[in-house]
């Protein structure tokens, strides 16, 4: 069957899949229910002004965002660090053990003995990984649109989608990374250490380029950058920049294809 | 260059063809220029101790990996071009064989079924049925013996052309042996072609026509069974009555190598024919005659004592 590999990546992973979810939502669902009492202490925000633009940058509050409004807590307290982060940890760790693992597990060597090529073995690990982590963004997404409205939240739902979509590609650019090392190398140290160098590295970078003369324009090179310019929480999908984090990730999935096609399995 | 339509009929194409085949990993040896080639419908029996290359020398046949120099091929086909079209022609079990621990036994044949397409239900759970899978069992709670097993059946299941089998019974248990064996006969009467490598001498003894055996990545012997044991060296135990030959009379007879004497039991060493040995015992009152039965393990010895040596 053509979506075998997929199924069986989807299928290895049922529980574990409802754990996130549930983690996922027990997150969004604390940060949310906090969010009144956060709001009516404006003494909050002040004190926020006091702090060095690189935690305000950092906290998803340049260019004006006060902690006390809807967008503002909301990017400071999941669509800039924490959802990311979730997102990273799960993808990154999807791609590596679909990857290296399977590989280190040896039951890939079984699987491309079938009659599959291994483009399509890849990808569709590839399409497994996009979609879980897809299904996990829609649960958060979910979760505040339908509990944002009783909490007096009233962005609209395009700013949820939006925000929740770009910070879930942001994530996906730094899998398809891993996944590609993976396939390309087999090596668990490669794939590990230089995608986490690189999206902690680049998450740093994202909250001083704007600070910092010598990196000014640096930023264009960030995935962190891209997704969370233009404000999604507040204008929805920024289209251009999602369809430019869309286009890394479709070309680092082609150097995953590349890479894996022909190297040594299992060596 | 010929064409496929070249290689129909007359001359039966070989089932695997390997010409030149080496493999290194960066500097370290895999196989070095192995030429082999094992006919269609035989059972060809690859022997060398761990290391020695057979692995690598396999999983070269389904692309897993890639020669460094020297070809492939399988079925006619080469095995980097024509990977995907041998692969759906070839049955294969890993020499360590892994399955998805979560899975049950009949999720991963059905997986694998599945991944494969046409497999008939019937064979398969005839297989299933005679190495007595426990199907709805998980990978992870059987023993290695029984994810061998599955191992076996899935290389089967799809009646392939060609089966290639890295250590087959390795885990299994004697009874368990021998529905493998017996499995192995129906496929090659079939017309099936199987290559399997070992370490278990007499297993390839008893079930391969010819061997190839492989000493630190070369090739170093390809005989048929049945003229490696007539070039066997025996061991024979003998005891005698009085007077018992002395040694020294034991190894001044043709053929023998070595005797020793204890209590009055004599062990000699014998290459070839035993004629020699029988007619100078004729003279002395025989009460024993016990012959050993280890023939391939003792060439397949001597061959690693005797085999050329390789700077590695």
């Amino acid at each position: 069957m053509r979506t075998e590999i997929f199924r069986r990546v989807i299928a290895g992973r049922r529980k574990s899949l409802i754990w996130w979810a549930i983690g996922v939502f027990a997150m969004m669902l604390l940060v949310l229910i906090s969010y009144p009492a956060v709001r009516d202490q404006p003494s909050l925000s002040d004190l926020l002004e006091d702090y060095p633009d690189f935690v305000q940058q950092i906290l998803g509050l340049a260019g004006g965002l006060e902690l006390t409004s809807p967008a503002g807590y909301l990017n400071s307290q999941v669509f800039a660090n924490t959802l990311p982060i979730i997102f990273l940890i799960f993808l990154i760790a999807f791609a590596a053990r679909e990857t290296v693992g399977e590989e280190r597990d040896r039951t890939m060597d079984l699987g491309l003995a079938h009659p599959i090529r291994r483009e399509r073995y890849i990808l569709q690990k590839f399409a497994a990984m996009t979609l879980t982590g897809l299904g996990l963004a829609a649960v958060a997404a979910l979760t505040i649109i339908a509990l944002g409205p009783a909490l007096e939240m009233d962005l609209p739902i395009s700013g949820y989608l939006g925000a929740t979509l770009s910070v879930y590609l942001i994530a996906l650019v730094f899998a398809t990374l891993a996944l590609a090392l993976g396939a390309a190398t087999g090596s668990r140290a490669v794939t590990f250490g230089v995608t986490s160098a690189l999206a902690i590295g680049m998450y740093i970078l994202w909250g001083l380029a704007p600070l910092v003369d010598a990196l000014k324009g640096l930023d264009r090179v960030n995935p962190f950058y891209w997704g969370l310019a233009g404000v999604p929480i507040l204008n929805g999908l920024q289209i251009g920049n999602a369809l430019l984090l869309g286009a890394i990730v479709v070309i680092l999935a082609g150097a995953a294809v590349a890479g894996f096609r022909r190297r040594d399995i299992g060596v | 260059m010929s064409g496929p339509t070249d290689t129909v009929s007359l001359h039966p194409m070989p089932a695997i063809r390997l010409e030149r085949l080496s493999k290194f990993y960066g500097k370290q040896r895999g196989v070095v220029e192995v030429d082999l080639q094992v006919e269609t419908g035989e059972v060809f029996g690859f022997l060398g101790p761990n290391g020695a290359g057979k692995t690598t020398t396999i999983r070269t046949l389904l692309d897993l990996i890639r020669p460094s120099s020297g070809k492939a091929s399988i079925l006619g086909l080469d095995s980097v071009q024509s990977s995907l079209e041998i692969r759906r022609r070839v049955g294969y079990l890993p020499g360590e064989l892994a399955l998805w621990d979560w899975m049950t036994a009949q999720q991963v044949l059905d997986h694998l079924a599945r991944l494969r397409g046409g497999v008939e239900a019937t064979y398969r759970d005839e297989l299933i049925e005679r190495f007595e899978v426990e199907t709805d069992r998980k990978v992870s709670d059987l023993s290695t013996g029984n994810r061998q097993k599955i191992g076996i059946v899935q290389a089967f299941m799809h009646k392939p052309e060609l089966l290639i089998l890295d250590e087959p019974t390795s885990g299994l248990d004697p009874l368990m042996q021998q529905v493998a064996y017996e499995v192995i006969d129906e496929a090659q009467r079939d017309g099936r072609t199987i290559f399997l490598s070992s370490h278990v001498l007499p297993e390839v003894e008893r079930i391969a026509q010819r061997v190839g055996i492989i000493r630190k990545g070369r090739l170093i012997e390809v005989a048929a069974v049945d003229s490696l044991k007539e070039r066997a060296v025996r061991f024979v135990e003998l005891r005698f009555g009085w007077p018992a030959p002395t040694p020294e009379k034991l190894s001044s007879i043709p053929g023998i190598s070595e005797a020793t004497m204890s209590g009055g039991v004599a062990t000699v060493r014998i290459e070839g024919s035993m004629d020699p040995l029988v007619k100078a015992l004729a003279e002395y009152e025989v009460l024993l005659i016990r012959t050993h039965d280890t023939p391939l393990e003792e060439i397949f010895l001597q061959l690693y004592r005797d085999g050329a040596d390789d700077a590695d």
